[in-house]
């Protein structure tokens, strides 16, 4: 009993050196998030400070080094800092602990879980330190986009195929789906047999905490959060929480990248993320540019953005794929930021509010939608089935003025008219419905080559879905799961499949 | 010179940090005669009345000192103690630091034990109590 008060004796006498040389700063400005230190002479950009308040150290990023002051963002609440606090130096730059223990949880943007499970790093675990900012990977290490990241959404994966290591843009006004095309995306990628589910990573920005538990709960019961990890900066938190949660998002990302697999990351969105950096800049004084944005806002995303990547067999082979999303103010894609980020990124889903409250949902407008890794990135299944749909598409939309006429347009027109109308039937999808690639091959299939003719626009909804039933049902094993695992549409099958889709029609 | 019956209001928007009043006084004393050492002093204090900045005077008078031990090569040093300490244990310290630094003392019971000691307010020797318990924690 005695011996542990002997021990304790010690250690407050302190066996080895007992005197702390360390560089200190003072807190001679506090206010709005925003604190401004003197002293400190050696400190770096981006380096961890923490500053000992009366009720416990509080975390800052240091960010502007000025001549004889720092400027610097607090991470937590900057109401418990007062001016003379005293400011120490950590000497590493902010860096966030990853490993495997970090799927199915739910974290801030400097890595502490708030979803109640307790803590993420037992005893036994050894995470790494992964640091927040982080250089992109040089050209040598990359490798071109090949393999295909499905979404389950039909209008996606036919006309604007995304590929592992992509970045696609989600562009829209508000309310127009972006949310749903990235959560669809994430609860598809379980219905990909045959490969390794990527890490999903859904970094929500400035978002009400309600909506981000919805989703949560929406991941959950779709049984994806056992491979989603969410990094939430909810609006209640400071802005230095918004503009970082990106960032440790993608240090998150590619911790898995560089473990050789795959992972997709969703920021949602990346207007909140350009808003409060504006914020923290104009609180530490720099100067205001276009509409009050900082010089560097191009760079802020550029630099996030290009993280993502398909490295090459040497680094293992892993990608980081990334779905950006911006909000658009009336449907305006040539406003800074959203002409900054289409610049930026390779492609773009263009949604629009005029599509989605006409009911074509998800308002998709194809013709402003682009993917520039394109067929590269798409399986040859797929690649057969719907070669000529954007094109199709495309004459439709030309025609569509003269819908109304149509009782007096020659032949071919009126073709290309009910053709269009019903391809836009078919790409139509309801919510939280992801389609595996081998059912919309399937799909595209009897819909481009006249089986579905016949049928009224009003049913044809109703028809695809007993199509889809009728082939899970009777056709598993000799068509969908060929193509599933081949991703090619065979001679062999084709046939089969002619068949069966015959079958079906006389069933109807 | 300004006119000493109706000196000119300075605005406010016109706001200069301490650090900048400091360094425009050292530069005018470095070509002042000693003589004219005084009529300096008075002046300077006028100036900063009419700037409005005459509540600042300590953090004018402690950057001025910063300055001045700049030049001097000397430090400012300030030493932190939980109890009052005796000369014997201030010499002790002294010895460790030039002769011509400026030192100044203050108790701060939160130490509990030991002595803090911060140079130039950029460095700080910590030997507390209650930075060893930190620490512990």
């Amino acid at each position: 009993m005695y011996e542990i008060i002997e021990k304790l004796k010690k250690e407050i006498e302190g066996a080895k050196s007992d005197v702390l040389i360390s560089l200190v700063g003072k807190v001679i400005q506090v206010a709005d998030g925003v604190l401004k230190i003197q002293g400190l002479p050696s400190a770096m950009s981006q380096e961890m400070l923490i500053v000992e308040t009366k009720s416990g150290p509080v975390k800052a990023v240091a960010l502007n080094l000025e001549e004889s002051t720092l400027g610097a963002i607090v991470l937590g609440d900057f109401r418990k800092i007062k001016t003379g606090d005293e400011v120490k130096c950590t000497g590493e730059v902010l860096s966030i602990k990853v490993g495997p223990e970090l799927i199915g949880r739910v974290i801030n943007p400097l890595g502490e879980p708030i979803d109640g499970k307790g803590d993420i790093w037992k005893s036994g675990t050894k995470p790494l330190n992964y640091p927040v900012e982080k250089k992109a990977p040089s050209v040598l290490d990359r490798e071109s986009v090949k393999a295909p990241i499905h979404t389950g959404i039909k209008a996606i994966d036919s006309m604007i195929p995304i590929g592992r290591g992509q970045r696609e843009l989600i562009i829209g006004d508000r309310q127009t789906g972006k949310t749903a095309i990235a959560i669809d995306t994430i609860v598809n990628q379980q219905n990909e047999k045959g490969q390794k589910i990527p890490i999903c990573i859904y970094v929500a920005i400035g978002q009400k905490e309600s909506n981000v538990a919805k989703i949560i709960s929406e991941l959950g019961a779709a049984g994806a959060m056992k491979y989603t990890i969410v990094v939430v900066a909810p609006a209640s938190s400071p802005a230095a929480f918004w503009y970082l949660a990106p960032y440790s998002g993608c240090a998150v990302g590619e911790y898995f990248m560089d473990q050789g697999q795959d992972s997709l990351i969703i920021y949602d969105d990346l207007s909140k993320h350009a808003t409060a950096y504006r914020q923290i800049s104009l609180l530490l004084r720099r100067t205001p540019g276009r509409e009050a944005y900082p010089g560097d806002i191009f760079y802020l995303h550029s630099r996030l953005l290009e993280r993502s990547a398909k490295l090459s067999k040497e680094k293992g082979g892993g990608s980081l794929t990334a779905l950006p999303i911006i909000e658009t103010q009336l449907s305006d894609v040539s406003a800074y930021i959203p002409t900054n980020v289409i610049s930026i990124t390779d492609g773009q889903i263009y949604l629009e509010a005029d599509l989605f409250h006409q009911g074509i949902r998800p308002a998709i407008n194809a013709g402003l939608s682009v993917s520039r890794v394109g067929s590269s990135a798409q399986t040859k299944a797929m690649k057969k089935v719907s070669g000529k749909l954007r094109l199709e598409l495309a004459q439709f939309r030309e025609l569509q003025a003269f819908v109304q006429f149509a009782s007096d347009l020659d032949e071919g027109t009126k073709n290309k008219i009910k053709r269009g109308q019903m391809i836009t039937e078919i790409l139509k999808q309801k919510d939280a419905s992801p389609l595996p690639f081998e059912n919309q091959v399937l799909v595209f299939y009897a819909a481009l080559n006249g089986y579905f003719d016949d049928v009224i626009l009003e049913n044809l909804k109703n028809v695809e879905n007993k199509y889809i039933e009728f082939m899970q049902g009777r056709h598993n094993d000799d068509i969908l799961e060929p193509i599933r695992n081949a991703k090619e549409l065979t001679t062999d099958i084709e046939s089969k499949l002619k068949e069966a889709i015959q079958n079906f029609k006389n069933t109807l | 010179m300004a006119n000493k019956k109706c000196p000119r209001p300075i605005s406010y928007g016109m706001k200069y940090s301490p650090a900048i009043f400091a360094k425009a006084f050292s530069e005018i004393l470095k070509v002042t005669p000693k003589s004219e050492e005084q009529a300096l002093v008075r002046n300077f204090t006028s100036v900063l009345k009419r700037y409005g900045v005459i509540k600042d005077s300590d953090k004018i008078l402690k950057e001025l000192k910063k300055i001045i031990a700049v030049k001097e090569g000397a430090l400012l040093i300030n030493i932190e103690s939980a109890r009052e300490l005796d000369k014997s244990n201030i010499d002790k310290v002294k010895k460790f630091f030039n002769k011509t630094s400026d030192y100044t003392y203050k108790i701060n019971k939160e130490l509990i034990a030991g002595i803090k000691i911060t140079i130039n307010d950029e460095i700080s020797i910590d030997s507390s109590l209650q930075r060893r318990l930190k620490c512990m924690k």
